[in-house]
């Protein structure tokens, strides 16, 4: 598990400030290198942008106070873990309440993108969003890490939990479900 | 939901290079610099607190992902009751900015409440023992009944950006020994000065359901195909609609944008200019505000001299 978290935490190099003992130093260090891997994950499982701030400041609070328990190089997996709880645990609470807000306000980065190129942009990702929100938590899930953030069926079944296998029969019927979904979809628009 | 987007560059393309667009697309996704601003204060706000506190730093190592993440819930459960942080009055304070009609249609570009958020970092409340967190983990009661027996100064200050969504833990519920007031000034702005009446502006945005948003996409898709047809007139009359059906949409700051490029197709370059120079005012930070800048440069010479 260590050596896979370590391939997927990137170079040791990365960790380095980890290293360094205060607990301070390591959490922001936790922040620079994972913030927009955690942010774009907690949007792809269906937190609404104007929560996912707040959804990916909770996360990264939760991992400063367990940072004793955070192995050396584990920070990735163990932050990815604690994103999809976050994630699972905000959508079955809205899907309860019927209170899962959605807005698209924001402060992008995009530095001098057109309005048109802006809203072409966020017009194809919540099409992405609807797409992912036919499918079950679990597929979602697994679909998310292997194919927006391409990490190996491994790494995700040491993420999410479950045994290489299951991510592969997951990742299939997600996959099926996604193109499927987007045919339909499709059909219909036209 | 189940609009589709109808006439729409991405969406014509074939399924599999549509597929591939979407996943680009998403992986391309980044977060806001400033919520990675936000969240590094926060968590070496925690951090420090871990040292700091030192009764309480085995809670800190010791709390359950399940706790810190049901203060999260706890909040969102509000966001639907109208709690807000500061009690009544400033909740009230809101509400009549909210309910504040619109002036004219020409102002309506620009009298969107900014998009850069001053957002309550959660970090000091976090830090506050389980109690807190056990509270949140209940009910919260209505409004009325978390209200504090004494309302809050009524002073515009304290008005982050969506009240509701402030925090689930009315001051009441918080109990005496918290005072959030002081926890969220400091929070909010650590090295800032005090909060200006300035920020009181920042009217919440309401809840979108996804449909609505939908519509709104819609609508200013409407406004940019218009323009791509060099059909300012229409793209402004969408636009107006966006602003009566929407005056407070999620969309604001790209229809603002807009309305620059198409007072500016209309020929009024020098409306267009004045617009152009109020987007960059109020939307310093707005990722359309070098192409708003880029365009209005481009009638500096049009424009008539004061």
């Amino acid at each position: 598990m260590s050596d896979l978290s370590l391939a997927l935490d990137g170079p040791p190099e990365a960790n380095a400030r980890g290293t360094l003992g205060k607990p301070e130093t390591r959490a922001r260090a936790l922040v620079n290198d994972h913030f927009d891997f955690v942010w774009r994950l907690l949007r792809r499982l269906g937190v609404p942008e104007a929560d996912a701030d707040d959804a990916a400041q909770q996360v990264f609070i939760v991992g400063t106070r367990r940072l004793a328990d955070i192995p050396l190089g584990n920070e990735r997996t163990f932050l990815y873990g604690a994103a999809l709880r976050v994630a699972s645990t905000l959508r079955r609470n809205s899907a309860r309440r019927e209170r899962f807000i959605r807005s698209v306000a924001g402060d992008s980065e995009a530095s001098a993108r057109s309005p048109h190129d802006e809203l072409e942009r966020r017009r194809a990702l919540a099409f992405l969003d609807q797409l992912l929100s036919s499918m079950d938590d679990d597929q979602r899930e697994i679909f998310v890490l292997c194919e927006i953030e391409e990490l190996t069926a491994p790494q995700v079944a040491a993420i999410v939990g479950v045994p290489v296998g299951t991510v592969a029969s997951r990742l299939r019927r997600a996959r099926h479900s996604f193109g499927a979904e987007l045919k339909r979809l499709k059909a219909q628009g036209t | 939901m189940t609009e589709t987007p109808s006439s729409d560059s991405f969406f014509d393309k074939p399924e599999g290079e549509l597929e591939a667009f979407l996943l680009r697309i998403a992986r391309a996704d980044a977060a806001p610099k400033a919520a990675r601003e936000r969240t590094l204060q926060a968590v070496g706000s925690v951090a420090l607190g871990l040292g700091v506190l030192s009764g309480t730093a085995a809670l800190g190592s010791r709390t359950t992902l399940l706790k810190g993440t049901s203060w999260l819930v706890a909040k969102w459960l509000a966001a639907g009751m109208g709690t807000g942080l500061f009690g009544v009055a400033v909740t009230q304070g809101v509400q009549q900015l909210v309910s504040e009609p619109a002036s004219s249609p020409a102002s309506h570009a620009l009298s969107a409440p900014p998009r850069t958020p001053v957002r309550p970092n959660l970090s000091s409340a976090l830090v506050a023992p389980d109690s807190v967190t056990a509270v949140a983990e209940a009910e919260p009661p209505a409004p009325s009944a978390t209200a504090p027996a004494t309302p809050a100064p009524a002073t515009p200050a304290p008005v982050v950006r969506a009240p509701e969504r402030t925090s689930a833990v009315a001051p009441a519920a918080i109990g005496p020994g918290f005072s959030m007031a002081p926890v969220t000034s400091a929070a909010r702005e650590p090295k800032g000065p005090p909060a200006t009446s300035s920020v009181a502006a920042e009217a919440p945005a309401p809840a979108n359901s996804r449909s609505s948003l939908t519509r709104e996409l819609t609508i200013l898709e409407q406004v940019h195909s218009a323009l791509a047809q060099h059909a300012p007139g229409r793209a402004l009359q969408a636009l107006d609609d966006y602003h009566a059906e929407f005056p407070r949409g999620s969309l604001q700051i790209e229809a603002a944008a807009l309305r620059v490029e198409a007072v500016g197709q209309s020929g009024n370059h020098a409306l267009a200019q004045r617009l152009a120079r109020a987007f960059l005012a109020s939307y310093p930070n707005s990722p359309l505000g070098a192409r708003v800048r880029a365009f209005s440069e481009v009638f500096v010479g049009d424009a008539p001299k004061p």
